[in-house]
């Protein structure tokens, strides 16, 4: 990948990131924004999926 | 027990002890049953009916309590409420994608829908099975079957690319395009059904290739489907110079699956190998049939299925036909301590066939067949090729007062019928009724249908 980014990130902090990209794209997808609703939803979605590891899916408390 | 497993993809997960599996499970559980009695007016009523509420799961044992659902219940009620039933569950416009079981029309089509949410936790839990062999980032994927709405392409095409890169489908050529193709792209990893695989070894010894020579980048296959000799397993592996792997999935896991081989691959150490069940995601139970009790280990009976994640179409206590050998956790030295399968033995409780990847019923057979009344009896056998593929023969036998050009587009008829049915070409042709067995004696069960492939496969191809 020609633009590839690296940094010393670790598992936490990026499970950090991943929760408020769900808490930012949860809040989209549930707004009157039709254009973005349904990329959003995906978003979530995938942030949900990428938090999989950390909690096996639970949605609470995310 | 120490995860001893280099190729871990979810490895927090995959790292769970018995008893934190089994909290997550039930937390889920509870969440999912509350949820589903709360907005499902197909399993409300269900559960209505055999006195089952929400609140009565308080360990993971009382999923016994809940009522099992099955497939002739969930095609009822599409019938009843068209196209999903009221068993989708969601408002019809957060349905994102749908598919459909292969069935034949005439048992019934099951028709799932997948919300968003659904659609990534599929391609996620699909990662699994690629992950697991070995498939790293820059890996790329050939997929060997047809494009359909069925259960595997969607999900298989994203499980790939959260593992690897650039699948490819394939499954719609012969195999000679599907080869050249190969050469053309390159590939690491493949998915194919061991009939499938078969076929593309006998056209690879026929054209004289050695597969090991012109593909040396492939890492594995992954197959499901279809039962196999652990020869045909060790003398694959050989000839492609690759490790076999299986999977276990279908329309209602999710349209994905939920079963994997680890890193040991589908054979290891000469003996067959185990499917990890993902249990981070679902309750499994296997159940004898006829008692409902649960099995032993080591023994075989009938997959039931419950989905802990499944926002669209959720499945409950669902009884999938599915026949598998069950042995609980600890076994693998891997070290996941999910339940496990036996490798190369998944079949069915009842007479379902797999063919070309299209699901035949021998009863919607009958049907049609016998709707003919030239007809007087017939047999189908299911076999490989001499070119590695699988074939269906149907011979029909029609009664004596049938005219040879009456009996010629009978033949016709039924092939045509029977393909607009099942997709499947049979390869029909005419016999005496003193050739076929006598079906009409009332102690003779009729069974018109016989299944030659694993046979076929012990036998398989040299090299």
């Amino acid at each position: 990948m020609s633009d590839e980014v690296r940094s010393e990130l670790t598992r936490e902090r990026a499970d950090e990131l991943l929760r408020s990209i769900w808490h930012a794209s949860r809040e989209i997808a549930s707004s009157e924004l039709p254009n973005l609703v349904p990329r959003a939803r995906e978003i979530e979605a995938m942030a949900h999926f990428m938090l999989y590891d950390a909690d096996g899916g639970v949605v609470d408390g995310r | 027990m120490e995860l001893r497993a280099p190729h871990a993809f979810l490895p927090r997960l995959e790292a769970m002890d018995r008893s934190d599996i089994e909290a997550l499970q039930l937390r889920k559980l509870q969440g999912q049953v509350e949820r589903i009695g709360r907005t499902n007016e197909f399993y409300r009523a269900l559960w209505a009916a055999e006195g089952f509420s929400a609140d009565q799961i308080t360990g993971l044992d009382d999923i016994r309590r809940i009522p099992f659902a099955s497939k002739s219940q969930f095609v009822a009620d599409q019938e009843a409420s068209p196209p999903f039933g009221s068993r989708l569950g969601v408002p019809l416009d957060a349905v994102e994608e749908i598919t459909e079981t292969s069935g034949t029309s005439g048992l019934g089509k099951e028709i799932h829908g997948h919300t968003t949410r659904d659609r990534i936790l599929r391609g996620n839990f699909t990662s699994l099975g690629w992950a697991w062999p070995g498939m790293q980032t820059d890996d790329i994927a050939a997929f060997h079957i047809p494009a359909t709405n069925s259960a595997s392409l969607y999900s298989m095409l994203r499980g790939i690319r959260t593992v690897g890169r650039m699948p490819y489908v394939i499954g719609h050529l012969g195999f000679e395009e599907r080869l050249n193709l190969m050469r053309t792209f390159g590939v690491n990893a493949m998915y194919i059904t061991p009939s499938g695989l078969n076929g593309l070894s006998a056209l690879c010894e026929s054209l004289g290739i050695d597969p090991r020579a012109e593909f040396p980048d492939l890492k594995f296959a992954m197959v499901s489907a279809e039962s196999w000799p652990i020869e045909w397993v060790e003398r694959t592996e050989d000839t492609w110079g690759i490790r076999i792997t299986e999977v276990y999935g279908s329309t209602q896991l999710n349209a994905g699956f939920g079963a994997s081989c680890c890193e040991r691959g589908a054979v290891a150490d000469g003996a067959r190998g185990y499917q990890h069940l993902f249990d981070w995601g679902f309750v499994y139970e296997v159940i004898d049939p006829d008692t409902l009790e649960h099995v032993q280990p080591g023994e075989a009976g009938e997959l039931v299925i419950t989905h802990l994640d499944k926002e669209a179409s959720p499945l409950v206590r669902f009884r999938s036909g599915d026949r598998v050998t069950w042995f609980p956790p600890g076994l693998c030295p891997c070290g996941r301590q999910t339940n496990l399968i036996e490798a190369g033995t998944i079949g069915r409780v009842d007479d379902m066939l797999k063919v070309k990847g299209a699901t035949i019923w021998p009863a919607e057979v009958d049907r049609v067949v016998f709707a003919d009344p030239r007809v007087a009896e017939y047999q189908c056998r299911v076999y490989i090729s001499d070119k590695g593929r699988d074939e269906v023969e149907l011979r029909v036998a029609v009664g004596d007062d049938v005219t040879p050009g009456e009996s010629e587009e009978t033949l016709r008829g039924l092939v045509a019928e029977l393909k607009a049915l099942t997709t499947v070409t049979f390869r029909a042709h005419l016999v005496t009724s003193t050739e076929l067995p006598n079906f009409s004696h009332p102690d003779k069960k009729a069974r018109r249908f016989t299944d030659d492939r694993h046979a076929g496969l012990a036998k398989g191809t040299s090299r």
